[in-house]
């Protein structure tokens, strides 16, 4: 049970450092941070201090987003194991198939969470900033995006680029409490949502990486869109006891609460829970029948 | 001696979607390799090396029979604990340095290793800290053979080990594999290249068909009971005409004369080491 536990965790740290070694996470997450740093211009310009549209529209985007990119991340990490043959390499050093799986489940999870935590910075900003414009007060603009920059030099120069990538989100955050006063009760309000956002993009990931075990890469991505597409759209097609088809295709609807305290995000991590360990025994399943290649 | 490796009537059968037989890519194959023995296992394109080589780590259930690593099944903790396995193919994680992919196999595997004398014993200690996506074919196959050495396995399968290397690097493979045959390894070589197999095997078992065609050692394979290959130092040709008068005359048999021949990867390494590593002109 050790020796099974210390492989999980052995395998999710490798998933998570390769996945972010990946040029195309940074890419993502930069558009994450750049979505962050100017949304005191795109409050400005488009979306007129309106906190409910601000917040909404930037959970949509954090979810379709982070869900694409966990899509993406699953089929490339999970698929590339099968095709590179190191799935074969790790079954010779002792790794079971549910071991394996649960490693990549959980380094996904913990890949995505740098861009998790991005956005999430940016609906509280934009919560923030609908509610108290924040557009009129240029020279505050200016010092966040000055903060922004700085931390990009340092972390441009550093050693290590992928430790320190935090520092970019952190410095938005620490410039934005320095500049706005603090910190209020309710720029925080929104945190429970974004946690549950940040589990729906988990959840895409996961479901991604289990598809990926039986198609290639680019049907995996094609699918795991689809299934994501259908799952969001879920509370609408499925009423009454239909419902109960959530057991086997996953559903988003849990994780799409602006509204949601943490009773809601609670019952969205079990499900997320519950519906990554099914994956994780339907995934070994369907490994074991298979073999690798 | 006794047995590290065991196969005993291993088939296997590839089935379509619906169940029936499309191909036996392995049928009835049984041998032991025992413990110190470097085995080489030939075949063409096709013939059911790979095959052979999953059904006897475990990665491919057989459709009959069995395979048996010191006495387990191939799947069980103490068969994977006792195994190194190089894939005929290695593209590891390319993001990852060589130093970070050894430790992430160590650390699956739950084996200590010294990754810098490993490196260095592969003949990549100035590469450790480079990632692998910008390895040649040869470094990933030198990196693939380390991590087949992790954890000092008493059986090492090597699925074609020098694929991909220049003459220096397959001479440093060959005299690897003669130092851990010497340290009481065992080792199965799977391999298309005759030369290579002849250079570090003691026995060879031949697949044909997914068939095993032949096996025995070198010795009992190539040798010809009717001729016999003397090797002499250079002679002048008076002294050379007189040595084969009399043989001619003890035997009444034709005599071929041929001078030696280093071969021309003898030449090349000869030559690369009178050169130096740094390639001068000679």
């Amino acid at each position: 049970m050790r020796a099974t536990l210390r492989q999980v965790l052995v395998i999710a740290r490798l998933t998570a450092a390769d996945a972010l070694r990946s040029p195309l996470y940074h890419l993502v997450w930069l558009t994450a941070l750049c979505v962050a740093g100017t949304l005191p211009l795109l409050d400005y310009l488009a979306l007129h201090e309106k906190r409910r549209l601000v917040v909404d529209s930037l959970l949509a985007l954090a979810l379709t987003g982070g869900s694409l990119l966990g899509i993406l991340l699953a089929a490339d990490g999970v698929g590339g194991e099968v095709r590179r043959g190191t799935l074969a390499l790790l079954r010779t050093r002792g790794a079971e198939p549910a071991a394996w799986l649960g490693g990549k489940l959980l380094g996904l999870a913990a890949a995505l969470l740098p861009f998790a935590f991005t956005l999430g910075l940016a609906v509280i900003f934009g919560s923030r900033v609908a509610a108290q414009p924040f557009h009129n007060d240029a020279m505050a603009a200016r010092g966040w995006w000055l903060a922004l920059l700085g931390a990009t030099a340092l972390w441009a120069g550093s050693r290590g680029r992928l430790r320190l990538a935090w520092l970019l989100p952190l410095s938005l955050a620490l410039a934005f409490a320095l500049l706005r006063g603090g910190w209020e009760r309710d720029d925080l309000a929104v945190l429970p949502a974004v946690v549950g956002t940040g589990c729906g993009m988990v959840l895409a990931a996961w479901v991604a990486a289990v598809l990926a075990l039986a198609v290639d890469v680019v049907t995996t991505v094609w699918l795991g869109v689809v299934i994501f597409l259908v799952g969001v759209a879920a509370d609408s097609w499925l009423t009454g006891a239909g419902r109960l088809l959530w057991l086997v295709g996953p559903s988003w609807s849990l994780f799409q609460q602006t509204d949601a305290g943490w009773p809601a995000t609670a019952r969205a991590a079990g499900y997320l829970l519950a519906y990554g360990l099914a994956l994780v025994a339907f995934g070994a399943g369907l490994r074991a029948a298979k073999e690798p290649r | 001696m006794s047995a590290v490796l065991r196969a005993d009537s291993l088939t296997r059968v590839f089935r379509d979607a619906w169940g029936r037989p499309r191909v036996t890519a392995v049928s009835d194959v049984s041998f032991e390799v025992g413990r110190g023995e470097v085995v080489g296992l030939l075949g063409p394109n096709g013939a059911g090396k790979s095959t052979t080589v999953k059904l006897l780590l475990g990665l491919l259930r057989p459709t009959a029979g069995a395979a048996r690593i010191l006495g387990q099944p191939p799947d069980s903790r103490a068969a994977r604990a006792a195994v190194g396995y190089l894939p005929e193919e290695t593209r590891l994680y390319p993001h990852l340095t060589a130093t970070e992919t050894l430790a992430f196999f160590a650390q699956v595997a739950g084996v200590k290793a010294d990754l810098p004398a490993l490196l260095a014993r592969v003949g990549l200690t100035g590469a450790a800290h480079r990632r692998v996506g910008e390895y040649s074919k040869g470094m990933n196959r030198r990196l693939g053979l380390a991590q087949a050495l992790l954890g000092s396995p008493e059986l090492l399968v090597l699925d074609e080990p020098t694929s991909g290397l220049d003459p220096l690097g397959r001479r440093d493979v060959k005299q690897l594999i003669g130092e851990l045959a010497a340290g009481g390894t065992t080792i199965l070589l799977s391999s298309h290249l005759l030369a290579e197999v002849e250079d570090v095997c003691d026995r060879v078992l031949i697949l044909c068909g997914g068939r095993l065609a032949a096996q025995g050692s070198l010795w009992e394979l190539l040798s010809d009971p009717d001729e016999l290959t003397l090797r002499l130092p250079r002679l002048d040709a008076e002294t050379l005409a007189r040595v084969l008068a009399a043989v001619r005359a003890e035997t009444g048999a034709a005599v071929t004369v041929q001078p030696a021949s280093l071969g021309l990867e003898a030449y090349f390494l000869d030559l690369v080491a009178r050169l130096g590593a740094g390639g001068g002109q000679p």
